[in-house]
Order: structure tokens, then sequence, then C-alpha cells
């Protein structure tokens, strides 16, 4: 890799001043703009704490998920075959379904609009969608005219899970997804105007992620 | 981990290689994600979305061949999935406001980006923290030993020291644009 003395001097400088050390006018531009990137905080910023935690349950659903998707193969090519085979893959099959996987637990805090909110929610696979039981402490219940609504989050976009009240008092909301943690990573809990608007208002009180 | 052995832990698809890789890259995926998206909690979901495709793509990245640039095209790819999608998504978190769209920065201001995070997260801690005082913070060598607590001499030796390597890291960027 290329030494550059002038550059490491010219970043270097206190000065904001483009600094004559540069070779040229296109350089001392180039530097310039390298000491412009060094000085802006989007560039310092850290990734909020427990991202690796979350990033590593999607792995472990997405690689449950490949695994049945493989079984599901297995399967087929076993329809294909001998009688015998058949028996076999039954046999698979019903440890499949009997087993289920593990339950999987997402910890909720509470933002700025309810500080004092905190649930866990956990979810574990049925063969009709995912259950959540999310366990709700701290969040008081909705004002008249007001509701609870949760959702799962992902890069394609919000799918609601459950509304409630809270009304009362602190316990287990029992709530339902039809997609899956890998695939909607974020679990979130707005507080929803009855005013027939489907969208999220946006007035997040619970979420997964660190504010 | 030297980068062969960091991407041939990764290419196993093992929770441990993943989490050195993340440990390497996610401030660098996280600047470029906050310099395309502009809003924290949306380069935190990006952050999410191009670890977990990299995880699965985790065969397609070829001994021999470097991690950083692979994982470049993943985070951006992400990152700018996540800014379209806001543009046209079902979410509306305020209303939109029409004279105010603006374009995601372009690919070289976004390698830039990337490559500055990088070179930055390889410098030893007590240089990078001068460094960060420095340009970050705005500090000059004096404000920098008095907040500290440690000679100027020490500061001013970190910081040439620093900046030779930053300069040796990035002046490849200084001659491109050049």
């Amino acid at each position: 890799m290329t030494s550059q003395p002038w550059l490491a001097e010219y970043l270097e400088q206190e000065a904001r001043e483009p600094g004559p050390s540069a070779p040229d006018a296109a350089s001392a531009d180039a530097a310039r703009r390298l000491r412009d990137l060094l000085a802006d905080p989007d560039g310092w910023a850290e990734p909020p704490p427990g991202l690796l935690d979350q990033i590593l349950v999607g792995t472990g659903r997405a690689a449950g998920r490949d695994d049945r998707r493989r079984q599901t193969q297995m399967r087929r090519t076993v329809r294909a075959g001998a009688v015998a085979l058949l028996a076999a893959a039954a046999v698979v099959i019903g440890i499949v379904v009997t087993r289920g996987p593990a339950a999987t637990d997402v910890v909720l805090a509470g933002t700025r609009l309810a500080p004092a909110a905190s649930a866990t929610a956990r979810l574990h696979a049925t063969p009709s969608g995912l259950a959540v039981e999310l366990d709700v402490s701290g969040l008081p219940p909705s004002p008249p005219g007001y509701y609870y609504q949760a959702w799962m989050k992902g890069p394609r976009g919000l799918v609601t899970i459950g509304t409630f009240h809270m009304r009362g008092g602190p316990g287990t909301v029992e709530l339902w997804s039809a997609v899956s943690l890998a695939d909607y990573p974020a679990i979130t809990v707005t507080r929803e105007p009855e005013d027939g608007n489907p969208a999220s208002s946006g007035q997040v009180v619970l979420t997964s992620r660190h504010p | 981990m030297d980068e062969d052995d960091l991407a041939d832990a990764f290419r196993t698809g093992s929770a441990d290689g993943l989490r050195a890789v993340y440990e390497r890259y996610s401030g660098a995926v996280f600047a470029i994600a906050l310099r395309v998206l502009g809003d924290r909690e949306l380069a935190a979901d990006a952050v999410q979305v191009t670890f977990l495709n990299a995880w699965r793509a985790c065969g397609s990245l070829e001994p021999g061949r470097p991690m950083a640039p692979w994982l470049f095209t993943i985070a951006r790819r992400a990152a700018i999935d996540l800014y379209r999608r806001r543009a046209h998504g079902p979410e509306p978190v305020e209303p939109a406001d029409n004279a105010t769209i603006a374009l995601p920065p372009s690919m070289e201001c976004i390698w830039e980006a990337w490559q500055i995070r990088i070179a930055l997260d390889m410098l030893p801690a007590e240089e990078r923290e001068v460094v960060r005082a420095q340009h970050f913070a705005g500090l000059t060598h004096a404000q920098i030993a008095r907040q500290l607590a440690m000679p100027i001499g020490t500061v001013k030796s970190r910081s040439h020291r620093a900046h030779r390597r930053l300069a040796s890291m990035l002046g490849h960027l200084a001659e491109v644009a050049a």
C-alpha cells in the first residue's frame, strides 16, 4: 500500500484550510474530502448493542427453515420410491411434526412514550402460524379512543400480529403471526387511535430494538 | 485473526465465524447504512439484513477473494433496498414532504465512507481515541491531552502514528480522486 507522508501531514493538521503540502489542487481536494469524512458523525456511529444477538437468532430460525425445506425435499423423493421407503419417510415426518421447534424469547423495551414499560415475547411455531405470548409490564392501559397494536417488522415492511388494551392490568397478551422472525426480525407495539386507519401511527411504545 | 482466517471461519456458516465478521465489519456496515438512510433505526435494520444475507450466501465467498468488497456489495444493496422501500413502503411515520425528496449518496461516496470506517476500526484503540477526539470532537492536541489526562507529547506521537497509518490505508482514495 502506498505511503503518503503529505496526506498524513494534511489529515493531521488542526486547521481546516487546505494545506500547502498536497502535490496538486486535485489531491488537496481529495484530502479535504477525506478530512471532512473523518469529522462526519455518521462515520463514527456504532450499531446498537444487542444487534448481533438478534442476527444470531435470525440465523437460527433460517437454519431451521432450511432443515425443514430439506426434509420436505427428502419426503418428495421418498414418495417416488418404494413402499418400504414411504413407510420410513412417514416415520421421519412424524418425528418432525411432533417434535416442534423450541420457543424463542424476544425482549422489548419501552420507548420515550412509555419509558416504564417492558415486555418479553415468547414465540413458538405452530402448524397454523407463529404463536406469540407477549408478557407485558409497566404499560399503562390504553386511554379511551386508543388501543395498542403489535407488529413484526422487516425489510418487506410491517405485519400486524394483533391489538390489545391492557385495561385489566399487567399480564400476558396472546398474539398470532403469519410471518417468521427470520424475515421480520423486529417486534414493536404502537399506540393507535380508533380512527379506522389500518396503517401504523408510528407512535412506538415498545420495541425489540435498542433505541 | 487475519482476513483469510476470518473468511475461512465465516465460510463455515458457524456462529463464531459470523460473530468475528460482525465484530470486524459491523461498524462499517452501520456507517454506510446511516449515510444512505439517515436514520439509526433503519440503519440497524440494514445491518441485520446485511449479515443475514451474507450468512446465507457465505458459500459464495470464494477462497482467496477479499471479504471487505464482497460484504460492501451486500451492505450497500441492503441499505439501498431499504431506502427504496421507505420511499414506497407501507409505513407512514411522518407526512410525506415532496419538497425534501433526496437521492441516496453515490456509489463512490458510500465506498469512501466504507473504506474510511474500516481504516479507523483497524487503528490501535489508543490511536483511534486520539483521532476521534481530533476529527470528531474537533479538539486540539492540547485539549486532547487535558481530556485524556496524558502528556501532550504522547498525544502528538499517537496522532502522528495514527495519521501515518490512515494515509497509508487511504492514500489510494486521494490518488483515484486526483
